[in-house]
């Protein structure tokens, strides 16, 4: 009996560390899709990007006498209809290629949305860390915004990773302007998309 | 001010993170966290100084703007 409450436990709670650690730990001892398993991530948010367009679709007609979205409106949601099944939620972003086309243009997905456990390990081998430049130690000599990004994401755990917090801050990015088109379909595209179908419709 | 208003407010944007962190700095769609800020506050958190974006807050204002469209169209 006691036996099986502490095999039961090592699987249970040793398989959620494992999955937490996309795998770099292996505490229960079985491969991955044996013992604890995630739940299915893209189900559990209850928020749906094609019901979304669904409904906004439904609710501009509704508004505008049924003169539909506009062209690059509709360009979009085709794309993001024929995209959709192929938008890697759950895989590693970094190794992913598939791609799909809108608007006349090819856009892949990788994705460096820090969201689940797999996605912050990917983000984070995809950062050139301020201390790593320049080779062997000694710290970091840029200094600055880089360096504390650098330093932030050092420190987060695993578990801390499993929360889903998206890179936005405005000073690590550069060549902004209004959203027109992206090379990158992850959740923070369709969610600014979205929102940029609702500001022309309104 | 409902959801789908707020969602009006945000201002959609392109851009590639700086090379230092994205090599490859392909084009991104997103948002500038601080005007998201400064429309959702509660989405946004500060880590070490840097402001990140809580995707779950801003998905829950989509899924709200969605039930509001949906309303909107089942009125008319």
């Amino acid at each position: 009996m006691a036996d099986n409450f502490w095999s039961g436990l090592n699987r249970g709670v040793g398989g959620a560390i494992d999955w937490a650690t996309n795998n770099k730990w292996d505490i229960d001892g079985l491969s991955p899709g044996q013992g604890w398993n995630a739940p299915a991530a893209a189900a559990s948010d209850g928020f749906s990007f094609g019901d979304a367009m669904d409904a906004f679709t439904k609710g501009y007609s509704a508004t505008m006498g049924g003169g539909g979205p506009t062209p690059g409106g509709s360009s979009f949601l085709n794309a993001y209809t024929s995209g959709k099944g192929s938008t890697p939620t759950s895989t590693s972003p970094v190794s992913t290629s598939s791609a799909f086309t809108a608007g006349g243009g090819t856009h892949s997905m990788p994705g460096i949305i820090i969201d689940k456990p797999v996605d912050f390990y990917a983000f984070k081998d995809n950062v050139q860390y301020p201390t790593q430049q320049g080779g062997s130690g000694g710290g970091s000599k840029s200094g600055g915004l880089l360096d504390t990004v650098g330093k932030g994401l050092g420190l987060w755990t695993a578990a801390k990773a499993a929360f889903p917090l998206t890179l936005c801050d405005i000073r690590t990015k550069t060549d902004i302007l209004p959203l027109e088109t992206t090379e990158v379909n992850d959740d923070l595209a369709q969610a600014a998309f979205f929102v940029k179908e609702l500001r022309e419709c309104s | 001010m409902s959801a789908l208003e707020k969602l009006k407010q945000l201002e959609p944007i392109q851009f590639r993170y700086k090379k230092e962190l994205d090599p490859t700095q392909p084009l991104r769609a997103g948002f500038s966290a601080q005007q998201v800020q400064q429309v959702i506050p509660e989405a946004v958190m500060e880590v070490d100084g840097v402001l990140m974006l809580d995707m779950n807050v801003l998905k829950n204002y989509l899924r709200l703007a969605r039930e509001e469209l949906l309303e909107n169209a089942s009125k008319s």
